[in-house]
């Protein structure tokens, strides 16, 4: 499984309206596929880690991945 | 250390002893001029220990009036300053803790009229606002005044913290290229925040610009810290400047200040 967490206020926008999902690995599956999937506007969605890592778009996800995704925050 | 009065000496004398400081340090930091944006939550812790560490100039930028409801994590402010001016009682509590901080309330918000002449006169920009719109000014002002913001933001249970040096690291733009649409981003008015956040991310606002103006370790430049209270973890990710970015990149196309609050009628967060 991909195991997908959602930061700050992502979870309210995003489709499934969840912190943490589970998703099936599939062939091809990008982080830009999930985020899509989720509804989430890739210009908040912007900073994305993959086990730790920082990654971009087409980072292709596969089984066991950690991918976590930060928006801007504006508090003070 | 003939500079320094004996009472000086003595309360900074737990920075002069280390060797990463010393009399030399000590001296870096009283010559220091900090702008502070904000002196609410992140502001209040940071704004606290650059004056108790001695720095010389404390400028602070806040259009606000105490309310009941800021005193829950705003320690800069008392139940007595209700309805009083944020820079008024920022003043006082750091001229009560320590005098030799010579403090500058700027009692207004940060506008393209006004931003470049007020961050002009500071060495470095701590960054506690409470809005998108003013977060973009200032970066934007920054990059374009070569001045270095430490930036902090919080929400709800999570904080961010990095440093913005213009042309050295990327900038705020750089990470985020436009503000959220109007309405997508809950304020901490709507969505609440735990009290301590701010007092953690602003302490280590405190730290990178201390490190900075002491010219010592690895400050986070080029590094974001993301703090997840609840999970208590702290990450670090590498961000690197982009060369498409469009206010610090190789072909800029925002050469001009530019008030989103008036264009697209985003509702500041309040925090």
């Amino acid at each position: 499984m991909i195991e997908v967490k959602l930061y700050a206020y992502l979870p309210n926008i995003s489709k499934s309206r969840r912190r943490e999902l589970k998703i099936s690995p599939e062939e091809g599956l990008t982080v830009q596929d999930i985020l899509v999937r989720e509804q989430l506007p890739l210009q908040i969605a912007r900073v994305v880690m993959v086990n730790g890592r920082r990654v971009e778009m087409d980072y292709l996800l596969k089984d066991g991945d950690e991918m976590a995704v930060f928006p801007p925050v504006a508090g003070g | 250390m003939a500079d320094f009065t004996e009472d000086q000496i003595i309360r900074y004398s737990r920075h002069i002893v280390l060797p990463q400081v010393g009399g030399k340090g000590q001296k870096k930091i009283r010559e220091s001029k900090v702008l502070l944006i904000g002196a609410g939550g992140l502001g209040s812790p940071a704004g606290y220990y650059l004056a108790a560490a001695g720095v010389g100039r404390l400028g602070i930028v806040d259009q606000d009036e105490v309310d009941l409801s800021n005193l829950q994590r705003q320690i800069l402010h008392r139940t007595a300053d209700i309805g009083r001016p944020k820079t008024h009682s920022a003043r006082d509590r750091i001229i009560e803790l320590n005098p030799d901080v010579e403090v500058v309330p700027y009692q207004t918000s940060l506008t393209s009229d006004n931003v470049m002449e007020i961050i002009e006169d500071y060495d470095l920009v701590v960054n506690g606002c409470d809005n998108f719109p003013t977060r973009y000014l200032l970066n934007d002002a920054c990059v374009l005044a070569d001045k270095t913001i430490v930036d902090g933001s919080i929400f709800v249970f999570e904080g961010q913290a990095t440093v913005f040096k213009p042309h050295v690291g990327p900038c705020y733009r750089c990470l985020y290229p436009e503000p959220p649409p109007p309405g997508m981003v809950p304020s901490c008015q709507e969505a609440g925040v735990l009290g301590v956040l701010p007092g953690i991310i602003g302490s280590i606002q405190a730290m990178e610009a201390l490190k900075l103006i002491l010219e010592i370790g690895e400050p986070l430049i080029g590094r974001l810290l993301l703090y997840d209270a609840l999970a208590t973890e702290f990450r670090i990710l590498k961000i690197r400047r982009d060369p498409d970015c469009p206010v610090c990149g190789d072909n800029p196309t925002i050469t001009e200040l530019i008030d989103y609050e008036e264009f697209c009628g985003l509702r500041p967060a309040r925090c």
